[in-house]
């Protein structure tokens, strides 16, 4: 188990360096660059201080081994966009607030999605069932956008029991938490049913059934827990989305966390920014496919590793 | 296990509501109805508020903005917080209501006969925030400051006159060669190349900057981000600044100038435009609206009008800006005065600021919008009106009947926000249907489109035709707006080098915009050369203006204070912050204004 | 029936028969599901709206240009209505700023965001296709390469990505598809890849090769069509997914080029922001995001259901 963590982690390290290389020409290859554009044409003199000012002058692949060898001392360099902060500075004093909202997303997700996909399944094809997958569809085919507005218009504007945005106390959690948790209960409840409904079809279930075990009993030993498995699988990919961030969440209820430097960062050109993020996310992308899979071998005694 | 995950599902339930409970009453509410005043109440500088004023705690005034990357504009004028509107270091001269010039750091000046050398007198007891004197040397070191190559203050075009500019700047000679120069503590002086009538106008925008906190460092901007290092000589300073949500500013009390502040906190909150309008309606904001941000949208001003109690608190006025289309008149098809002069007849103003920019636009014909020195806008208003008929006959002369064998265009709009996007719209259906061109609209980020418009001039790639985009003053003087499009040619300059920014040249524009920078002491007199010189831009279709802004602003009616007073045009305005003394010019009072 | 599967048991070469089967049994399967039945009408109203918005097949022929059919007028035509008109009889979603009328900016954003959507998932069957069949096929050294290709894409964050794509190449229609099927092939080719890996070590295939079928004989005639069940539903379900990530890049101001509508530029240029007065202008766009979502979302999964045999004895 050991060795397979460990050539895991190995081949994150050469995806992140290929990565690094893609994105760092990429960015570069943008038109456009990190000042301030004035309403006048520059002169290329002040072009080429303004390069030399950023570090923009020397040819990109020399730009890209200095700054591999700050990666190296973990520097990944200051912000443009925040001239005062470092990158890692930066994230984190923005990501915890972002984090933060994603987990208490996280938990309202869980917490009501998995609930009602288990309840739907079991009242398979009555009100509660349809009225479950109504629900989660219409969490699903809305954007969360439209949802963060339609709470402020609701909640904030008309009923005003809530602030309109600011993160200051847990008032102001609740609309965005609700308006970025809808989609994530919506398909939880939706896997929950189907994986629930597949296994008490599942031979074992009508064994037990016929056993004569009691129904709580049978949910509880042979339906949740085969049923509950193969999701690990489906909400991991989850959590990286949630705790990473919404621009449109964070924009609309103004939130001070990382979310909208997702999309900022490219409009700024803030290169250390963007390939920052990037490096951040390819890390926590491979993190949870990995606690994702070492979690199932633990779950799943049939799965073993090659 | 069933009731464990009920159990799960309960707790969720609970933790949300206690959530919910356990918050203090939602959102701020507007000021109470006053306490019982105990006597006039005074601020920290002293000043005694008038006597309708709320208490002292309750003198905070907020309103939105959004974040950026400095404090200062020594460091970069296009990416500063709007922090700098309290005057944070201060300026030389504030302008009027009227935008005359008026005594502030600065307490009077003088220029020479031949007009190359302008003495300014500081006023004698004036001191930073820190206690420490402000002298001349703060004045020379903030014109050194801007001399430098790397900054990309890029609006310094307008100090081009002064003497040695160019030279320090490409770092030929030191910066303590700059024609600027203290004679003594409280006096110092600038000498220019040429005349420069109106240095005195671009003195508004001379921010001072504290000599003695920023000489050790030259090379960044970022030490005004911190309140430790926030050294102000203006009426607020720095108190807090809790990045990605709000600026606090505080009333200075070292501040001896002429705009003492009434007010004790500003507050300035960073929020999306999109939920400002939605925000000051719940009481969160004193103010909303007054920028080129999309605070006051559409349906915000449909839901003003047909709403009487916020119509109450709505200020509308004129801004300086001018929204018009240019064209590569280097490079065909637009090269050709009969297809500029198509488009400019075939476009509507009139629909378009009655449609899609109701209540944000009135038409343009020219380029200086109404009340800007030197403006002709009656006189030229016919000279582009709107006439399809002939549009079609001019574009049929060029070649191009009924639009055939017109080449399929691109309008490029800039960082365009939706009324800019609703605008280009509007053209496009106007030039296909009167026309009948087919035009796409493409937006382009800042970055993006700097790079094209410089390729367009300085290289002539020819692949960045026809654009909508805004020009907004920079100061109030008829050279200003017009500079966009020429001004004194160098000898023997190329012409991807002339002055301006687009790719149209003029040489008797350029020679009547110079002839005039020689004209002193005779503001008439040059403005009749700048009325000379526009016509020859109308004329000629350098441009087709489109519309010029309005701002709106809703402005709760607790706030009063001589900002609301109209100027010699009877327009009340919610100022734009570097050209006022808003903050130091309102109240929060206990009665309502009118 | 019951004779057609005995045949299926005598005859000596089962491929096509075998295929067949699946997916008639499949086809059954799915038309017994109500759900997936409305999933199809919706999509089928949907693709009907959005090719017949106008008469586009026979203005070539009649030398014109094309005339609106559904829509009531061209995309395009400004100042038909007084801005930001409320719904009526004249107006069935009433005007938006430009006093265009909805009704037909919806009618034609129909067709550009389905295209998008569907011609998006399309290209990336293309990439993620022949990309993960090479690598389940072959295995060994392409499969290395391959999958660290795929592994790179998918830890890029998909909408800064996305983002930097549209900056570099600028807005418009094919870049925005472009830039959607970059980031939705990787999923499509892992499947893909999968269903090779699995395939390749059963029995007919083997069986195939003891007789000595060749190679593209038994990729595209045994392995391809058994295959296809899993990227069917996968590229069913990419449909909503990619018109919600074309409404995202609209939202931020680098999706398709006005004045040509898509739902997701209505919503995020003139929608969201005048959603307070202008309630028409964001919620059409929204409700028609939410209709054509939920219809390929029942389709694909009324599909899934369909193909995979195991659901079969519960229905």
């Amino acid at each position: 188990m050991a060795r397979y963590i460990l050539t895991r982690l190995l081949g994150l390290l050469f995806v992140l360096w290929v990565l690094s290389m893609i994105t760092f020409w990429l960015m570069h290859d943008v038109p456009g660059g990190p000042w301030a554009y004035g309403q006048q044409l520059m002169s290329d003199q002040q072009l080429d201080a303004l390069k030399i000012r950023y570090g923009l002058d020397k040819p990109v692949w020399q730009q890209y081994l200095i700054w591999l060898g700050g990666v190296v001392r973990l520097d990944f360099g200051m912000s443009f966009k925040h001239p005062d902060e470092s990158v890692m500075a930066l994230i984190g004093r923005t990501w915890p607030i972002t984090l933060h909202l994603g987990l208490l997303t996280l938990l309202v997700a869980f917490g009501i999605g998995i609930p009602l996909g288990i309840v739907a399944a079991m009242k398979q094809n009555t009100w509660i069932d349809y009225l479950a997958t109504l629900l989660s569809i219409f969490g699903f085919v809305t954007p969360h956008f439209v949802w963060g507005i339609l709470f402020i218009l609701t909640f904030a504007l008309y009923l005003k029991w809530l602030p309109t945005g600011g993160w200051e106390g847990p008032q102001y959690w609740i609309l965005p938490v609700l308006a970025y948790a809808f989609a994530p209960i919506a398909m939880i409840a939706r896997y929950t049913r189907a994986s629930v409904v597949e296994a008490l079809r599942a031979d074992h279930v009508r064994t037990a059934r016929a056993k004569g075990l009691g129904e709580r009993s049978v949910m509880s030993h042979h339906v949740l827990r085969n049923a509950l498995i193969p999701m690990v699988t489906v909400f991991g990919p989850l959590i990286p989305d949630l705790i990473t961030g919404s621009i449109f969440i964070e924009a609309i209820f103004r939130i001070p966390g990382l979310g909208s430097y997702w999309v900022t960062s490219t409009f700024d050109r803030d290169y250390p920014m963007i390939i920052g993020l990037v490096m951040l996310w390819a890390v926590l992308i491979a993190i949870t496919y990995l606690i994702t899979d070492v979690l199932y071998v633990f779950l799943d005694p049939r799965v073993r590793i090659r | 296990m069933r009731r464990q995950l009920y159990l799960i599902f309960a707790v969720s339930l609970i933790v949300v509501l206690v959530l919910a409970a356990c918050g203090a009453p939602a959102a701020p509410a507007a000021p109470e109805a006053a306490a019982p005043a105990t006597g006039p109440v005074v601020n920290r500088l002293g000043v005694t508020l008038p006597d309708d004023a709320l208490p002292l705690d309750q003198q905070v005034f907020r309103y939105p903005s959004n974040e950026q990357t400095y404090m200062t504009w020594d460091a970069s004028v296009y990416s500063e917080n709007d922090g700098d509107s309290f005057g944070w270091p201060d300026s030389c001269v504030r302008p009027d209501k009227d935008f005359n010039p008026q005594p502030n750091t600065c307490e009077s000046w003088s220029v020479s006969d031949d007009g190359l050398t302008w003495t300014f007198n500081l006023q004698q007891d004036k001191v930073w925030s820190d206690g420490v004197p402000l002298t001349a040397d703060d004045f020379v070191f903030t014109f050194q400051r801007f001399a430098r190559p790397d900054y990309d203050f890029e609006w310094f075009y307008s100090m081009m006159g002064i003497k040695n500019w160019a030279q320090v700047v490409s770092g030929e000679v030191a910066p303590e060669e700059l024609g600027v120069k203290a004679v003594d503590d409280h006096t110092f002086t600038i000498e220019t190349d040429f005349p420069v009538p109106f240095l005195i106008k671009i003195m508004a925008d001379v921010w001072v900057v504290p000599q003695h906190i920023v000489k050790d460092r030259l090379d960044d901007g970022t030490w005004a981000l911190n309140p430790e290092n926030y050294v102000s000589a203006g009426p607020f300073v720095l108190e807090s600044y809790e990045k990605g949500k709000r600026l606090t500013f505080v009333a200075n009390d070292k501040y001896t100038g002429p705009y003492a502040p009434m007010l004790d906190k500003v507050i300035v909150e960073f929020m999306d435009p999109q939920v400002r309008f939605a925000a000051y309606k719940n009481g969160e904001l004193d103010a909303v609206g007054g920028g080129y941000t999309d605070d006051l949208p559409p349906s915000a001003m449909a839901e003003i009008m047909a709403n009487p109690d916020l119509k109450k608190d709505l200020v509308s006025w004129p801004n300086f800006i001018t929204y018009y289309l240019f064209f590569d008149a280097w490079n065909a098809p637009f090269d050709n005065l009969q297809v500029r002069q198509a488009f400019s007849h075939a476009i509507d103003r009139d629909k378009i600021v009655n449609g899609p920019l109701q209540y944000q636009a009135v038409p343009a014909y020219s380029m200086n919008p109404p009340g800007f020195p030197g403006e002709n806008v009656e006189g030229l208003k016919d000279v582009q009106a709107f006439d399809p008929a002939k549009a079609q006959q001019l574009l049929a002369d060029a070649g191009f009947p009924n639009g055939e064998g017109f080449p399929r265009l691109t309008l490029y709009t800039r960082e365009a926000n939706p009324a800019l996007t609703n605008a280009a719209e509007a053209i496009a259906s106007m030039l296909k249907e009167n026309l009948n061109l087919d035009i796409e609209i493409q937006n382009l980020d800042y970055g993006s489109y700097m790079d094209a418009l410089r390729a367009q001039k300085r290289e002539k790639s020819g692949d960045f035709l026809f654009a909508l985009v805004p020009y907004e003053f920079d100061f109030v003087d008829g050279s200003n707006m017009l500079s966009v499009w020429g001004g004194c040619e160098a000898p023997d300059a190329d012409l991807s080098l002339m002055p301006g920014r687009h790719t149209w040249y003029n040489a008797e524009y350029n020679s009547l915009l110079c002839e005039a920078g020689q004209v002193l002491n005779d503001e008439a007199k040059r403005n009749e050369l700048y009325q000379q010189a526009e016509r020859i831009l109308i004329e000629d279709v350098a441009l087709v203006p489109i519309y010029h802004g309005i701002f709106n602003a809703l402005v709760k009616p607790y706030v009063k204070g001589p900002m609301f007073e109209p100027n010699s045009k009877g327009q009340v305005t919610w100022n734009r912050f570097r050209f006022s003394s808003r903050e130091s010019e309102i109240y929060k009072s206990t009665g309502t204004r009118e | 029936m019951a004779t057609a599967e005995l045949d299926v048991v005598n005859r000596p070469a089962p491929r096509v028969l075998r295929r067949r089967s699946l997916y008639r049994d499949a086809a059954r399967r799915f038309f017994r599901n109500r759900l997936s039945i409305i999933g199809l009408l919706i999509v089928a109203i949907l693709l009907f709206v959005a090719i017949f918005a106008d008469d586009w097949f026979l203005a070539p022929l009649l030398g014109r240009d094309p005339q609106p059919l559904i829509a009531h007028y061209g995309y395009d035509e400004a100042f038909i209505g007084p801005t930001g008109a409320f719904p009526s009889a004249d107006f069935w979603m009433g005007a938006d700023l430009n006093g265009r009328d909805e009704w037909s900016r919806i009618v034609y954003g129909a067709r550009i965001s389905l295209s998008i959507a569907i011609f998006s998932q399309l290209l990336a069957l293309c990439i993620g296709l022949p990309m993960g069949a090479l690598a389940g096929w072959h295995g060994g050294k392409v499969d290395f390469v391959i999958m660290r290709v795929v592994d790179i894409m998918s830890a890029l964050p998909v909408l800064l990505l996305a983002f930097l794509l549209m900056l570099r190449l600028g807005a418009s229609y094919w870049n925005v598809l472009l830039a959607l099927s970059l980031t939705t092939w990787i999923e499509i080719c892992r499947l893909t890849r999968g269903q090779f890996l699995t395939l390749r070590e059963k029995e007919f295939v083997e069986a195939s090769r003891a007789v000595g079928s060749r190679t593209p004989r038994i990729v595209f005639g045994q392995i391809l069509p058994n295959a296809l069940a899993p990227l069917i539903v996968s590229v069913t379900l990419g449909v909503p997914r990619a018109i919600f990530a074309e409404a995202a890049l609209s939202f931020l101001g680098v999706g398709i080029n006005p004045p040509t509508p898509s739902w997701g530029q209505m919503i995020g240029r003139e929608g969201i922001a005048n959603m307070t007065y202008f309630w028409h202008l964001a919620l059409f766009p929204a409700l028609m995001i939410a209709f054509t979502m939920l219809g390929f979302t029942l389709v694909g999964d009324g599909l899934r259901d369909a193909l995979d045999p195991k659901m079969v004895e519960g229905k």
